[in-house]
């Protein structure tokens, strides 16, 4: 095991650690870090085998491993974009439901309105 | 009968229209005395030359977009009693005397929502390429909202009250007016196109929607839709 693999794989499963004890001290549900915790020990299996990239690739006829790699985080990249744009526009949707509100909870009547609504 | 209780409501959403709106509202008021100002959050006096011309005025902190605008505007109508809401741009565009035809078709109960059309109605000045985005517009409506309508973008609308409490506009920005079309299909609410007369000047023309603007507004109304 070189270096680099030494590094990563004790970065990968330091941040499991912090997953799992966030999860065991109860400040996040299970769904996410479960999810993420997947991710990173797919990871720690293609750093310890790097081979297994490559049999992956020819399996599915792609060839090489890196292209593989590269195919999964243009993939990986454009599903986080999404999430994030669905993320600012449901930001965005609240911030307009609290604008409404104040909106509504001032009205400026005419200069001629006797009587203020609501 | 007094101004609250007249049964319409004109909602009338401006972004940096203080050089427009008095005049917008000299028109309007005398015809319609309930009109309601939805100040999106603009950065000059819009505010205040459409309290001093004679309307309701409601002011977004934020600039939230025309589609929030005009939520805003239904919820505080329905709140007055509206029977009757209209929605009116801002800039002049509109006839006031159109409102009538909109009106017309709601009160004999023939319709719940009434779109001004000015394919069926007139345009004056109104660019090819203008033309040609809205005909366009037309077409992505009818594939995607699955709705027959010769105008899909027009500004000028008017709903009953029944219908216009339905309505929950979530597509803050330009897209509402898609979204619109949208709800009025899904709620099965009876619709009428009525023949109005929109005006375009230089001004109106500079601050309408471009060609890379359609794209975005499409973009926004089907990326919207995946969104919760």
């Amino acid at each position: 095991m070189n270096l680099f693999q030494i590094l990563a794989i004790t970065g990968l499963l330091f941040l499991i650690v912090i997953e799992w004890l966030r999860v065991y001290r109860h400040q996040i549900a299970v769904g996410s870090p479960l999810f993420r915790s997947i991710i990173w020990l797919a990871a720690i299996g293609f750093i310890s085998f790097p081979d297994s990239l490559t049999y992956i690739a020819h399996w599915l006829g792609i060839g090489v491993g890196a292209n593989l790699l590269l195919y999964l985080l243009t993939l990986a990249f454009l599903a986080v974009s999404f999430m994030l744009y669905a993320r600012t526009v449901q930001l965005s949707r609240q911030m307009t439901q609290l604008v409404r509100h104040l909106a509504l909870s001032q009205p400026l009547p005419p200069p001629s309105a006797k009587k203020v609504h609501p | 009968m007094t101004a609250t209780s007249h049964p319409t409501w004109i909602i009338v959403p401006a972004y940096n229209e203080a050089a427009r709106i008095a005049l917008t509202l000299q028109t309007l008021l005398p015809l319609y005395p309930n009109v309601v100002v939805i100040d999106d959050g603009s950065r000059d006096t819009t505010r205040q030359a459409a309290h001093e011309a004679g309307a309701w005025v409601l002011r977004h902190e934020v600039n939230s977009g025309q589609g929030a605008a005009l939520q805003t505007g239904i919820d505080f109508a329905l709140l007055q009693g509206a029977e009757y809401i209209v929605t009116f741009d801002a800039d002049g565009q509109h006839d006031p005397a159109d409102i009538a035809k909109l009106l017309a078709p709601l009160m004999e109960s023939r319709a719940d929502a009434a779109l001004g059309s000015r394919f069926l109605g007139q345009t004056v000045n109104m660019p090819t390429t203008r033309k040609l985005i809205l005909k366009a517009g037309v077409l992505f409506t009818r594939i995607v909202s699955n709705i027959k309508v010769t105008d899909a973008h027009n500004g000028l609308r008017a709903f009953t009250r029944e219908a216009a409490s339905q309505l929950q506009l979530v597509q803050d920005r330009m897209a509402h007016a898609s979204e619109i079309l949208d709800q009025i299909r899904q709620l099965q609410l009876r619709f009428v196109e009525v023949p109005v007369t929109i005006r375009y000047t230089a001004d109106t023309l500079a601050k309408g929607q471009s060609s890379m603007q359609a794209v975005k507004i499409a973009g926004e109304l089907l990326l919207g839709r995946m969104i919760k």
